[in-house]
């Protein structure tokens, strides 16, 4: 018979919903259900309280906990949120298999020995991840993982060979299957000893492979190895000078080794980085730091230019450090594993977009990486809020959907001068009294002159509108109510005036 | 509520496709045969849209020039549309955080292969002399004056990578100027309407061939709307009298 591994779980409980309160701060002792697919798959305390359980429908589990805060299932968020837990373990253990987010499985003889004993192994890494992440958990400890997972529900240590014992009374639902669980109800298998006591070959050919390995788990023959995480490997390429670093040309020559480095490091896990994050830290102890990102790979040229760039900038900038730098750290970021570039075939390359990438490169290393921008038309009904600026090599995403219908947006011809800061103007009559919009869109009186700032201002020759802009009336922080004017001037101008909370302002310029 | 305007109004579409339809606007993967063979006259310069086309020795601007373009921004994106019509060109516009994108792309401007520079700062003529490196037209509102030495070596820049130049502020020594000196919008009544068309006399004037400076009445946009057109004297209120160019002393 194969030893089975002595196993310790360490189970965080409603991990779903601590990740909430880790991610998004909406606290845990809150009634808090998360929802997947409409149904309810993991709650809080309170909300357990309140009668909220596991497959509830969203309109059942609220009509039981009206305060009930319910979040969308996020299976990213879960794992990001327990990479720290599994951080921590790492810490006083080694070789942590992460079974899901929420859950992490090590072999329990090392530490055991190491801290004298199953029950003090246990305490510590409680105690070491309450201490280094902030999360309460449980740990079970039994032969295989799987008994150890149920054995950390109840944070149990079953005894080395009372494993099938301990299994052996609870009830079938355990084995986390409920098709397979409803099934042996049926049939008068209530226990996982009733189960396991089942002759092997009837399983198999009853309930296929999966049943048959649900019984050997039963049984408690448990014979997954463990998968241990790999710690993810330190890449950071990191250099220290003897002499200050003050002169460009210096700087391209450590740019070159520290790129040709770090590419080195990277290809040899297999991986390639698309940011990169440089470093520096002056004799003066300043500390300078930039993310660069690119839309390909960064290959050892391309990581020599950024770093070269980036240092010549600092050396040569505006707001150069008052002392040279002494320490060079480059940090890999958005790591991949590299298995070739496949080049656009048609249209998206080419040598135009090649040079045009170089430049835009070097005016982000002149003025940072937020100064180069290119515009994404969305939806939206104002000149300006059609058009969302995204820093060069970020991800062109519009602010808004351009799908849904926009109504009242400016009709065509658009302006081709859209005013920043929309500077205020001064509409009057002709008798000169301001103009205003009645709340039944009523002119208080045609406009007659209009003054851009303290410019004399010129006669309105035409003028239409106005136009109302309601939007957003159900977010109080966000809510626009405007009013817009299209006016010709008699200077064969036209502008495209707004009227918001009794100021008009000049939105935008048909020039 | 939200309500549009009272006026019959062109379905809003994306701006994109209400532009102009250009060879560009093909399906991606398809390559138009005049993108793979040189254009004609590309080796000469840039095209300028057709309206000014007539006025210009070749049709074209030339390669290495710096343009001024005086109190219209649309005049400005129709020049660089038609700059890089039909070609992969990218452009960049530097020192112009308030330029009406929208409008860019109503001219036939895609917006993937516009890059801007809003505010290049104290070192904008080291942004537009790396700029000129890569992107074949570069649209710049100088902060302040460039002259002197700094001017000398960014004309040279521009003359050596071939590139076309676009200054919105008036610029030291220019290849060609064009200035809007007169417009009309159409399409407003009193309280009615909205703008539609407008007429803009533009004055051209430079170096060479175009040292008399001329005078031509264009749609800007057209009551068809192209964003650029020849006048023909269509349209209300407009009498058919006037020839369209006009030579001035």
């Amino acid at each position: 018979m194969i030893d089975r591994v002595r196993t310790l779980l360490v189970w965080c409980p409603d991990w779903p919903v601590l990740a909430v309160e880790i991610v998004e701060g909406i606290p845990a002792t809150d009634p808090v259900a998360v929802l997947h697919a409409n149904r309810v798959i993991a709650c809080s305390e309170a909300a357990r309280a309140a009668g909220v359980r596991r497959g509830l429908r969203k309109r059942e589990a609220q009509s039981r906990c009206p305060r009930l805060t319910v979040v969308e299932h996020d299976p990213d968020r879960d794992a990001r949120a327990f990479e720290p837990v599994v951080a921590a373990v790492e810490q006083v253990v080694a070789g942590v298999e992460v079974v899901r987010p929420g859950a992490c499985a090590l072999a329990a003889r090392g530490p055991a020995r190491y801290f004298g004993g199953e029950e003090r192994a246990a305490e510590q890494i409680v105690e070491q991840v309450a201490q280094a992440a902030g999360v309460e958990c449980q740990v079970g400890i039994a032969d295989g993982v799987f008994a150890a997972g149920l054995a950390a529900r109840d944070g149990r240590l079953v005894p080395v060979g009372e494993t099938a014992r301990f299994l052996a009374g609870l009830p079938v639902e355990a084995l986390g299957r409920p098709d397979l669980a409803g099934l042996l109800r049926r049939l008068g298998v209530g226990t996982l000893g009733a189960f396991a006591a089942l002759p092997a070959g009837d399983v198999l050919a009853r309930f296929g492979f999966d049943g048959a390995l649900a019984h050997h788990q039963a049984a408690g023959r448990d014979h997954r190895p463990l998968a241990v995480r790999r710690p993810p490997p330190d890449l950071d390429v990191t250099e220290t000078f003897d002499e200050p670093l003050d002169r460009v040309d210096t700087a391209a020559f450590v740019a070159r080794a520290l790129g040709e480095r770090l590419h080195a490091t990277l290809a040899r896990y297999g991986l390639a980085c698309t940011r990169l994050a440089i470093e520096a830290v002056t004799a003066r102890g300043e500390e300078l730091h930039r993310v660069w990102r690119h839309d390909g790979l960064l290959t050892s040229a391309t990581i020599a230019d950024r770093v070269r760039w980036q240092l010549s900038g600092w050396l040569t900038g505006r707001d150069r450090p008052s002392a040279g730098i002494l320490r060079l750290r480059l940090i890999p970021d958005g790591v991949l594993a590299h298995a070739g570039l496949q080049p656009g075939l048609w249209g998206e390359t080419g040598e135009e977009r090649e040079r045009a990438h170089r430049a835009m490169s070097r005016v982000q290393g002149i003025l940072g990486p937020e100064a180069v921008v290119t515009p994404v038309s969305g939806g939206g009904r104002g000149a300006a809020d059609q058009v969302r600026m995204v820093p060069w090599g970020d991800e062109r995403v519009p602010a808004r959907p351009a799908e849904p219908p926009w109504p009242g947006r400016i009709p065509p011809p658009q302006p081709a001068t859209v005013p920043a800061g929309p500077p205020q103007v001064a509409v009057h009559d002709g008798a000169g009294e301001a103009v205003m919009v009645s709340a039944r869109l009523a002119v208080s009186a045609p406009p007659a002159r209009v003054a851009v700032g303290a410019r004399g201002g010129a006669e309105v020759t035409g003028w239409a509108g106005p136009w109302p802009i309601d939007e957003r009336w159900w977010a109080s922080a966000e809510a626009v109510r405007r009013a817009r004017l299209h006016v010709a001037l008699s200077d064969g101008g036209a502008l495209l005036l707004s009227l918001a909370a009794g100021a008009w302002t000049l939105e935008a310029i048909y020039d | 509520m939200t309500t549009g305007p009272a006026e019959h109004v062109p379905p809003p579409g994306d701006p994109t496709t209400t532009a102009r339809p250009r060879l560009t606007d093909l399906p991606t993967g398809v390559t138009p045969a005049g993108a793979v063979t040189a254009r004609p006259g590309a080796d000469r310069g840039y095209p300028a849209p057709p309206p000014l086309a007539e006025l210009l020795p070749g049709g074209v601007f030339r390669r290495g020039s710096s343009v001024e373009i005086l109190n219209s921004g649309s005049l400005m994106l129709a020049v660089i549309a038609a700059a890089i019509a039909d070609t992969r060109s990218w452009t960049a516009a530097v020192g112009m955080p308030d330029l009406g994108c929208l409008a860019a792309a109503e001219h036939g401007i895609d917006l993937k292969r516009f890059a801007l520079v809003p505010h290049p700062g104290a070192h904008w003529p080291t942004v537009v002399a790396a700029l000129v490196d890569g992107f074949d037209v570069v649209a710049v509102r100088p902060p302040s004056p460039l002259t002197g030495p700094e001017h000398r070596r960014l004309a040279a820049r521009v003359r050596q990578r071939g590139a076309l130049l676009i200054a919105t502020q008036p610029w030291d020594n220019p290849d060609v100027t064009l200035r809007v000196t007169n417009q009309r919008w159409y399409g407003l009544g009193q309280g009615t309407g909205r703008l539609k068309y407008r007429t803009a006399t533009v004055t051209i004037e430079g170096r060479g061939a175009l040292n008399r400076a001329r005078e031509i009445t264009l749609w800007m946009p057209s009551p068809n709307g192209d964003p650029i057109a020849t006048y023909d004297g269509t349209g209300e209120q407009i009498s058919p009298a006037s020839p369209a160019i006009r030579t001035i002393a």
